[in-house]
């Protein structure tokens, strides 16, 4: 084995486990937001996305989904608002029918 | 006297009358609280012919009820009440499906280079874009809405029901385990699955600055 093929063997995993790529920061982003993660990991999305702007979007647009999803979950009370689907009056009468006899299903 | 006094001087009385208001016209449920047990099943299903169905389910299985709706809480948390259970159902049986492997895939690594000297970074055409500063503003896009909608549909159904038992329940991560008997790591896996597929849907059908959109 030649110096180079030594060196791959043996920093490269080395310098893998210092310093995680987008892959593997990616996931530790979803997992925080999951459960407390440990403070190295905390550490090296911290300083990881300080150099990575793609990691850091990818951080921000998870959360902004889950705000996005929050907003989606309160506005179900207010029937004025732009997103608000309804029952088609097909759908209501199939049910209104099924009410009438609910024997039948 | 009038009925209302005379009500009020007897509880009981009115208690009764009352349920039989309330069990005497369930057409009438469908107008009152149809729309709105349909957006909260579509929410959190992704599909109109299932949340109709549910919505169906829901009223056929309160006329059924012996207990009946007894001025407990409102009835429309009655109704709520019982479609909830048939989601969380419907959830259980999908988080269990089998087919999930834990390990991470072609499928996950795709955003990303697989070897060379860039491994493990984003891919050119992967890779987020800006969705500027306030992304939130989105949402009073009708179009960005149907959007989001078809983007969650788009969801494999297993990844989808643990996604919503996070992210709409607002479970926190060991209730889902146990509710759904998975281990946490196979969780986090497939909700991470389930945020960077939704995440690319969104920058891809929306976000991302195209030629055709200007």
């Amino acid at each position: 084995m030649n110096k180079n093929g030594i060196f791959m063997k043996i920093m490269m995993p080395l310098l893998d486990r210092l310093s995680p790529t987008c892959d593997v920061i990616t996931r530790k982003i979803s997992e925080s937001m999951d459960h407390p993660i440990s403070l190295r990991d905390r550490f090296r999305i911290r300083s990881h996305i300080l150099f990575c702007a793609f990691c850091n979007r990818y951080r921000r647009q998870l959360l902004a989904i889950r705000n996005m999803l929050e907003t989606k979950r309160g506005r179900l009370e207010d029937a004025d608002m732009v997103d608000t689907p309804v029952l088609s009056p097909d759908a209501k009468e199939r049910i209104k029918h099924s009410l009438r006899k609910p024997d039948d299903n | 006297m009038s009925e209302a006094e005379e009500n009020s001087r007897n509880p009981e009385l009115a208690s009764v009358q009352n349920e039989e208001q309330t069990r005497s016209d369930p057409e009438q449920w469908v107008d009152n609280y149809g729309n709105y047990l349909y957006r909260f099943a579509l929410l959190r299903i992704h599909d109109s012919q299932l949340a109709e169905d549910m919505v169906q389910e829901t009223f056929l299985a309160a006329l059924k009820s012996k207990t009946g709706f007894e001025g407990r809480s409102s009835e429309r948390t009655w109704f709520t009440g019982i479609l909830k259970n048939k989601i969380i159902d419907c959830y259980r049986k999908n988080a269990r499906m089998a087919g999930f492997s834990d390990t991470f895939s072609a499928e996950d690594a795709g955003d990303f280079f697989m070897d060379g000297k860039a491994k493990g970074h984003w891919k050119t055409g992967s890779a987020p874009s800006d969705w500027g500063k306030n992304p939130q503003r989105v949402l009073e896009n009708k179009e960005f809405n149907k959007v989001m909608e078809l983007c969650l549909g788009y969801l494999p159904r297993q990844l989808a029901s643990v996604f919503s038992a996070r992210e709409i329940e607002g479970w926190k991560s060991d209730e889902i385990c146990k509710e759904f008997s998975i281990s946490s790591s196979n969780l986090w896996v497939m909700l991470h699955r389930a945020r960077t597929q939704l995440r690319k849907c969104l920058d891809v059908n929306w976000f991302k600055p195209s030629p055709e959109r200007g």
